[in-house]
């Protein structure tokens, strides 16, 4: 059962159940049958059932069959009635989940986005739609699926090429004051919140809206306000990561005055209005992701070499006298580096939610993948090193890494220290080098669920190459390939890591894919895997460098 | 012919075709040859071995099952029973339960998928507490561990 985890997620029970030894004729069956008869009930009778007792409760926690049948009911990829039974799904899941290896897309389709400014774009996608911003305005658009045509013939002609375009939603108003800085979407709870910073850079707002624009029925107010009160000179406030769970978003700011400089995480939860901020003092992060509903990862490139840190967000109903309502539990270290080199680290958050909502995408918390790009260099006087590699882990690393003694009560010591890159890193990790010389090199690959994707060397140029691995325990186990990766790698030698730096977290990597344009964003996600080509517009009336993103949606 | 006996020492003696429905039986006259010695089944009693013999004879002349039918067989999952099969497995729990286990027993994998589909067809749509009346069961839940399997699933109560 270990690496396969899903929603219903059993624990075992300290004392034999009396239901083990029971002289109850339908208990008394054996384990074999009673998955038997289970298979044959739709998910929530199969929860019931196992509701009853112990016996069948763990029955149904041990059985891989069942748990993954549970599993993606609970994607709701598609309606699951009570006609069809859960096997039948399972066959039709699988069939749509498993396409991606082939890489053979059934159809593609390119939407053409409305013209940006290039500085300061940033994208989101999730739950089949995808948001992207420049400094004025948002736009949403639904991409296509495959189950917009389940009920049409089957026999498309594959790999044709549609031009389509989609109705674009801007806030209201259609123009923003200040700049947008980022935006993120959750379209199961039909939510759009962006985060602008005003003009005088003094203040970040987040606007919590519904996909439609309106105002969002569950958000208490339509938008939260940071801001840093100094007495006097000049103030700033800089959004370095954003990241949203089901009811918190997360920031990471950098307020500053002169030489004085306060690094915060904001936690806000949308629907309460509550708020909660925690100071890091020496540890700065250029990035933070929520992986569970309480749980953030920030990673800190300043102090004592790098590390992921773990912190756990306290809701106000628990007992909690003092205000830390957002606790540190554990820092885990990343290899070390050498002295004279800077890192910068970018978690490519995971796209797909780790609760079940009323949206397809679910993958069971634990084992989430995070992709995080690591980018070290050295500036000496007269050349720049750069190094670029993707570290790809299971969120369940983060969440209970071995070396961490088995109490799990938040230490909320700034000075704990950090968990050896030796103890919990290689085992658990795996790190591809990737070409320095990527275009926009800090948000190489993206992932859903247990999947990532990452550009290879584009050579030659305006051309681009994607790869996708999947590091899910269950088909590494299960259904093990020869050409599964498994065995232990060494990073290349070069001039950043303080020592050898090996990793061995097995995957599987598909084909990889290739393509023309200038590609700056990649993702891929259960049935489609969408590239973002950039052309370059000209300077627009302000100045400055006008883009308009293609997506080309391959729909898997 | 072949020859049964039951774990109550009562003999059955049954066209080989019908006793070939189980793949036990099937494996054990291969292993064996030709024999006249009784096959015993210490497992099956009488009264429950005959109801298993008689639905071996209605269906004894039914398509063997493909033989890697494991992977094909749940895409056409369903709990549709044919209505010999519902009349002849309508049946006290006790004897459905004593069905179930010999048709796992003997290996006779139509019969168990009979057995199973009715048994999931009684408990389809019930609550915990309807079920636990249904089999019988004692709920042995602390109200904690309860509450805290009640959350776990409450993500599936309102789809």
């Amino acid at each position: 059962m270990a690496g396969f985890d899903v929603p219903h997620n059993g624990n075992a029970f300290k004392n034999l159940p009396n239901s083990f030894t029971s002289t109850m004729p339908f208990l008394r069956l054996p384990e074999e049958t009673h998955t038997h008869i289970m298979s044959y009930l739709p998910v929530p009778s199969m929860l019931a059932c196992s509701r009853t007792c112990k016996l069948l409760y763990l029955r149904l926690s041990s059985s891989l069959a069942l748990q993954s049948i549970i599993s993606l009911y609970a994607h709701s990829l598609v309606p699951v009635p009570t006609s069809l039974s859960p096997a039948h799904t399972l066959a039709l899941l699988s069939e749509h989940s498993l396409a991606w290896q082939a890489l053979k897309p059934q159809r593609v389709e390119t939407i053409h986005m409305p013209p940006g400014l290039w500085f300061g774009w940033r994208a989101d996608l999730r739950g089949g739609w995808y948001a992207e911003c420049d400094e004025g305005h948002v736009a949403l658009v639904k991409l296509p699926s495959w189950k917009d045509d389940v009920s049409v013939s089957e026999t498309g002609d594959a790999e044709e090429d549609e031009e389509k375009d989609f109705q674009i939603f801007r806030p209201p108003g259609g123009k923003v004051v200040g700049r947008i800085e980022d935006v993120l979407i959750d379209p199961g709870q039909d939510l759009v919140m962006y985060i602008t910073r005003t003009p005088d850079r003094s203040c970040l707002t987040l606007h919590v809206l519904t996909l439609e624009g309106k105002h969002h029925p569950s958000a208490t107010s339509r938008t939260m306000t940071y801001q840093q009160t100094w007495r006097g000179d000049f103030p700033g406030v800089k959004l370095f990561a954003c990241s949203l769970s089901r009811s918190l978003v997360a920031f990471f700011v950098l307020s500053f005055l002169g030489n004085t400089r306060l690094n915060e995480i904001v936690v806000w939860n949308w629907q309460t209005g509550e708020e909660w901020r925690r100071e890091t003092h020496w540890r700065h992060y250029e990035t933070l992701a929520f992986i569970g509903e309480h749980e953030l990862v920030a990673g800190c490139v300043t102090g004592d070499g790098p590390t992921l840190d773990v912190y756990t967000i306290s809701s106000p109903n628990q007992e909690n006298q003092d205000d830390t309502h957002i606790l540190l539990s554990h820092s885990l270290a990343l290899p070390r580096l050498r002295d004279d080199i800077r890192l910068s680290v970018y978690f490519s958050p995971n796209r797909s939610t780790p609760y079940p909502t009323s949206y397809p995408w679910y993958c069971p918390p634990k084992n989430q993948l995070l992709a995080i790009t690591l980018r070290p260099s050295r500036v000496t006087s007269r050349i720049a090193e750069n190094g670029l590699y993707a570290l790809f882990l299971l969120v369940r690393t983060l969440l209970h890494p071995p070396g961490l003694e088995t109490s799990v009560h938040p230490v909320d010591d700034n000075d704990a220290s950090p968990v050896p890159w030796s103890i919990w890193g290689p085992d658990n990790t795996r790190i591809i080098p990737l070409d320095p010389l990527l275009p926009n090199p800090i948000r190489t690959s993206f992932t859903h669920g247990t999947r990532g994707i990452y550009l290879i060397s584009p050579t030659p140029s305006n051309s681009f190459q994607v790869c996708v691995v999947d590091f899910s325990p269950y088909f590494l186990r299960q259904d093990h390939q020869e050409d599964d990766i498994v065995q232990e790698t060494e990073l290349p030698k070069n001039p950043f890591w303080e020592s050898t730096v090996v990793t061995r977290l097995g995957y599987r990597k598909a084909k990889t894919f290739s393509g023309w344009g200038d590609v700056v964003w990649t993702w891929i996600d259960e049935e489609r895997l969408v590239v973002v080509r950039r052309e370059d517009l000209g300077v627009g009336e302000e100045g400055g460098r006008v883009v308009g993103n293609v997506l080309q949606v391959m729909l898997m | 012919m072949v020859t049964l006996t039951t774990s109550d020492n009562e003999t059955f003696t049954v066209d080989k075709k019908v006793a070939e429905k189980s793949v036990l039986i099937k494996n054990m006259l291969e292993d064996v040859g030709e024999s006249d010695q009784a096959i015993p089944l210490p497992n099956v009693t009488a009264s429950v071995l005959k109801k298993v013999l008689e639905w071996c004879e209605h269906h004894k002349d039914d398509p063997a099952p493909p033989e890697n039918e494991d992977k094909d067989d749940t895409r056409k999952r369903t709990t549709d029973i044919s209505e010999w099969d519902q009349k002849f497995i309508a049946v006290d729990q006790e004897m459905l339960f004593e069905i179930i286990l010999a048709a796992n027993y003997l290996d006779i994998k139509a019969l168990l998928d009979v057995g199973c589909k009715t048994v999931a067809n009684m408990i389809k749509g019930k609550s915990p507490e309807e079920i636990r009346k249904l089999f019988n069961i004692v709920n042995d839940f602390t109200p904690e561990e309860e509450a805290q399997i009640k959350k776990e699933n409450e993500w599936a109560e309102d789809r």
